[in-house]
């Protein structure tokens, strides 16, 4: 009974392929201008040390949720989230390069570490104007921490709006 | 086991892009490698346990590393500690 395929599979005569309902698509959380994240300024990202990605080149100051998970880490300054999604992907949203130094000023948090959320729900606000002017670079990387994990499609680079889908994931074997 | 102490001078505590590299550099290692500050204890593996514990600028952290490769492990940790926060 081992060698039995799944019901679709067997109904439509298919061999064994990663279904697409084990992918996951990653929501936009920000419209903007994709950007590859080899083009990213800050070496940590564009060298993937924290994950594969794409980064966005924020239009507004609003962060939603890529996915359905668990708000994972949320650093004080709220300039950076961590979103453990449902099927497991640790999604790492950093707002802008050094913005750290920013000491949580122009950031709003909508949510807590530990809380579940919703694909879409607004996690994040900040004053786009008032980064930039402040003179920080706002491109805002997008990784998948344990990227090693997923076979992950991009969307190519131009303009996105939120919601549309960023990163598909598939898990690796 | 191998431990050391580290109170954090970088004015931004460990923040997301160090980390990841402190991270980075622990997955390296044979060993489990933790991090502790008081009662509360993350995996210096994941970036997001890591991340979570919000180590700030004065705090004390104790690393803890435990395994075959523990004395190197430790020596590579501390050094990269001790010259980035």
């Amino acid at each position: 009974m081992s060698t039995q395929k799944p019901f679709f599979s067997r109904l439509f005569g298919k061999t064994d392929k990663p279904s697409s309902d084990t992918a996951e698509v990653l929501a936009c959380p920000v419209s903007g201008k994709v950007i590859p994240i080899e083009m990213v300024a800050d070496q940590t990202f564009s060298q993937k040390i924290l994950g594969d990605g794409l980064a966005i080149e924020p239009a507004e100051g609003m962060i939603y949720s890529p996915s359905d998970g668990v708000v994972s880490a949320l650093m004080d300054t709220n300039h950076a989230l961590g979103i453990t999604s449902a099927k497991g992907a640790e999604i790492l949203i950093h707002v802008g390069r050094d913005t750290v130094e920013l000491g949580g000023k122009y950031f709003t948090a909508h949510t807590r570490e530990g809380m579940a959320v919703k694909q879409g729900e607004l996690l994040l606000t900040f004053d786009l104007e008032g980064i930039r002017a402040a003179g920080f670079d706002t491109t805002t990387p997008i990784v998948v921490s344990n990227s090693q994990d997923f076979d992950m499609e991009k969307a190519g680079p131009g303009a996105i709006a939120k919601g549309e889908a960023l990163l598909t994931l598939r898990p690796k074997n | 086991m191998k431990t050391f102490e580290y109170t954090i001078k970088d004015p931004n505590g460990l923040h997301a892009r160090p980390a990841g590299l402190l991270v980075q550099m622990a997955q390296k290692s044979a060993s489990t490698v933790k991090i502790a500050r008081g009662e509360k204890t993350a995996d210096l593996k994941r970036l997001f346990a890591v991340m979570g514990m919000n180590i700030k600028q004065g705090e004390t952290v104790t690393v803890s590393v435990d395994g075959a490769d523990e004395e190197e492990t430790a020596k590579a940790l501390n050094e990269f500690i001790k010259s980035n926060f």
